[in-house]
């Protein structure tokens, strides 16, 4: 019906309105032509020149030298030997451990599918706070040692940062409201089941906290966010675990790291009835069919849809996508009936 | 010069507010000033976890407002964010 070089001149909402209804040819379309578009009006960025080389998917790592500033000094590539520094080795090695799990489990070619080379800083700027991904490429601070420390260690923090670069080929997820909240969600979803599987837990193990070991004693809490249960894992953590308490300020992107405590608690919800790994092929696959503006919502009617797909072929726990939808209703999610 | 400086967003979306008066030289100020007027012209929609850098200067007939992301902030205003932050312990 709707063929991808006809969809090109369907103005956006459309392409939306018919992604929704599950025309996965749209929803591709939909995120090429945005794409497209940005990749236009960054013609001019050398970024694009780097998109042209091939890849391999391979992993270098650069030193920042403490400097604001990214691709300051290779330290170590793809099959070299260890090397001095030990934040190098470890953002090697988590990024290798990421890079092996999507690659075993969905046969993901590294983040973008097509072998995308695997870009880490470390050692960004002084006593840095944070960790981002920026479209290409992921970096890391070494903290200031007072509240947090080594970002580049973290492989929930490695496996949440390379999960971005994921979402923003699978289904673009714009970084806003709910759909911003839900790109925050499957970072944080992959970067607990990865530590789960890094540090060989069962669920029961788990701590289900998203960034423990980049907090210090002093920080004022035990982690950055708690999967289990949201808005408890530290003094500022404001994350809700239901819709009664959502959030609708405009403060961090109209609250993209505090609303995304919802959908976690349904997907902890869910790994606790299901397992791990089920949760993980349907949030996976749910992704890859969500576009640039799904809503919560949204959300919660593709994973059912795709639950129900997956026990049809018989993959699954039969029960599934019931558990799904119980899950996404004791967060006040509920599906609205056609 | 009376000061605002908003650190929000990053990985942890945690935010860090400093509020102050800051005595600056005439050439420091200056050159501040004619940073902060440049339009921003490179802002990167892809950024995930970034710091956005949100600074309100007023006082002595100058007040403007800015915001800055992790791709677009200018070296020296992250210097003087930093030294400003610093000061006020
Ligand atoms: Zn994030």
């Amino acid at each position: 019906m709707c063929q991808n070089h006809h969809c090109f001149i369907v103005p956006p909402h459309i392409l939306e309105g018919l992604a929704k209804r599950g025309n996965l040819d749209c929803k591709r379309t939909l995120n090429d032509t945005y794409r497209i578009l940005h990749k236009r009006n960054t013609a001019l960025d050398n970024l694009l020149i780097r998109e042209l080389i091939p890849a391999k998917g391979d992993r270098f790592i650069f030193d920042s030298q403490n400097k604001y500033e990214q691709r300051v000094l290779l330290i170590r590539k793809e099959k070299d030997p260890d090397v001095e520094d030990r934040t190098v080795n470890e953002a090697y090695d988590t990024s290798g451990f990421v890079r092996a799990y999507f690659s075993g489990i969905f046969g993901l070619n590294s983040i973008d599918n097509e072998g995308l080379d695997i870009i880490c800083n470390v050692h960004y700027g002084q006593g840095y706070n944070n960790a981002f991904w920026d479209g290409d490429e992921m970096t890391y601070g070494d903290g200031d040692g007072v509240e947090f420390t080594n970002f580049a260690s973290a492989i929930d923090v490695v496996a949440h940062e390379l999960v971005h670069g994921i979402t923003q080929f699978l289904a673009n997820l714009e970084y806003q409201g709910q759909s911003g909240a839900l790109n925050e969600h499957f970072s944080d979803v992959f970067g607990t089941i990865i530590k789960q599987k890094y540090l060989k837990q069962s669920i029961t193990e788990a701590d289900w906290l998203i960034g423990d070991t980049v907090v210090t004693e002093k920080f004022p809490g035990k982690a950055i966010r708690s999967m289990k249960s949201p808005g408890t894992a530290n003094d500022f953590d404001a994350q809700p675990d239901h819709m009664d308490n959502y959030y609708t300020g405009m403060a961090d992107n109209q609250g993209v790291h505090i609303n995304s405590g919802i959908p976690n608690k349904a997907f902890y919800l869910s790994s606790i009835e299901l397992g791990i790994d089920d949760c993980a092929l349907i949030w996976f696959n749910t992704l890859k069919k969500l576009w640039r503006t799904a809503k919560f919502n949204d959300m919660m009617e593709i994973s059912v849809e795709t639950a129900q797909e997956l026990q049809k072929q018989g993959g699954i726990n039969p029960v599934a996508s019931k558990v799904i939808e119980q899950s996404f209703a004791q967060v006040g999610l509920t599906q609205v009936m056609a | 010069m009376n000061y605002k400086i908003r650190i929000e967003v990053g990985f942890a979306g945690i935010s860090k507010e400093y509020v102050g008066e800051v005595i600056m030289g005439r050439k420091e100020k200056d050159n501040l000033k004619r940073v902060l007027i440049k339009k921003i012209e490179n802002t990167n929609p892809k950024l995930r976890d970034g710091f956005v850098y949100s600074i309100d200067l007023w006082g002595e007939n100058f007040e403007h407002r800015m915001t800055y992301d992790e791709s677009n902030l200018p070296e020296s205003v992250r210097q003087w964010i930093e030294k400003t932050i610093e000061k006020s312990g």
